[in-house]
């Protein structure tokens, strides 16, 4: 994320000052937008998800220490926004995920991938996001460490527990592929 | 399962998603919702009541405990 940002500009923001909250805003949408993005998976709810995330950043900007990362905080709220969402869409019961943005696989893998993408979307919220930046986006641990404001080991160890709830899950289904 | 072959499955369900931007300009639903007037749900009302119920019967009748939270806080 862009993190150039004045320490002035910062300082009216956490007053309250509108403009700068905007220029704060088209400074750091796009990054927020794609990081949100990759982890709720649909652009439309990424852009709700951004609306509520950046309300969120001004509503907590008393609490914001103008001396740190702009970005890096952001990001964080951003990606308690995103899990919240997860929370709230999280499938009970058999649950299928209705996205036209997948690109099909052109493989015999089609039901299998269909079946490995319908237990993801079951994992504990806090496990998916972890295992969607970990697994699907590849990001770095620290990176998401960062993200969620947890110990890189915490972030290692929930990538294992939701790799092997997935497997359990599929194992359920009595896939062994 | 092995490790890689659930991860290309992983990948096959879930392709990346990259270089995306919003669709239109999000700084007016931005403002909207900065400038709303915040709504206190039926919610929020019973558990603040709650809360403020707790804490008076529990100074009522344990007083001494409360001291000792007071002194842990």
């Amino acid at each position: 994320m862009p993190d150039e940002v004045d320490g002035e500009l910062l300082r009216r923001f956490v007053q309250g000052d509108q403009d700068a909250f905007e220029s704060l805003f088209r400074q750091f949408e796009i990054d927020v937008f794609q990081w949100i993005l990759r982890i709720v998976r649909d652009a439309s709810i990424a852009e709700d998800v951004l609306v509520d995330a950046f309300w969120r950043a001004y509503r907590a900007r008393a609490r914001f220490d103008s001396s740190r990362s702009f970005g890096a905080w952001m990001r964080r709220i951003a990606t308690n926004a995103a899990r919240d969402h997860l929370r709230s869409v999280r499938p009970r019961t058999g649950w299928v995920a209705t996205r036209d943005d997948i690109v099909a696989p052109t493989s015999a893998d089609l039901g299998l991938s269909e079946s490995v993408g319908h237990a993801f979307r079951r994992l504990p919220p806090k496990l998916q996001v972890v295992a969607t930046l970990a697994l699907i986006e590849e990001r770095p641990y620290a990176e998401i460490a960062d993200a969620l404001d947890l110990p890189v080991g915490t972030v290692k160890s929930r990538v294992f527990r939701a790799v092997r709830a997935l497997r359990k899950e599929l194992a359920c289904k009595d896939i062994q592929p | 399962m092995s490790d890689d072959r659930l991860r290309m499955l992983l990948h096959s369900a879930f392709p990346k998603l990259e270089g995306q931007k919003p669709s239109h300009d999000l700084w007016p639903l931005i403002v909207d919702r900065v400038r709303a007037p915040t709504v206190w749900s039926g919610i929020d009302i019973s558990v603040a009541a709650g809360v403020v119920a707790g804490v008076a019967i529990a100074f009522l009748t344990l007083p001494r405990a409360l001291l000792l939270l007071a002194y842990q806080l």
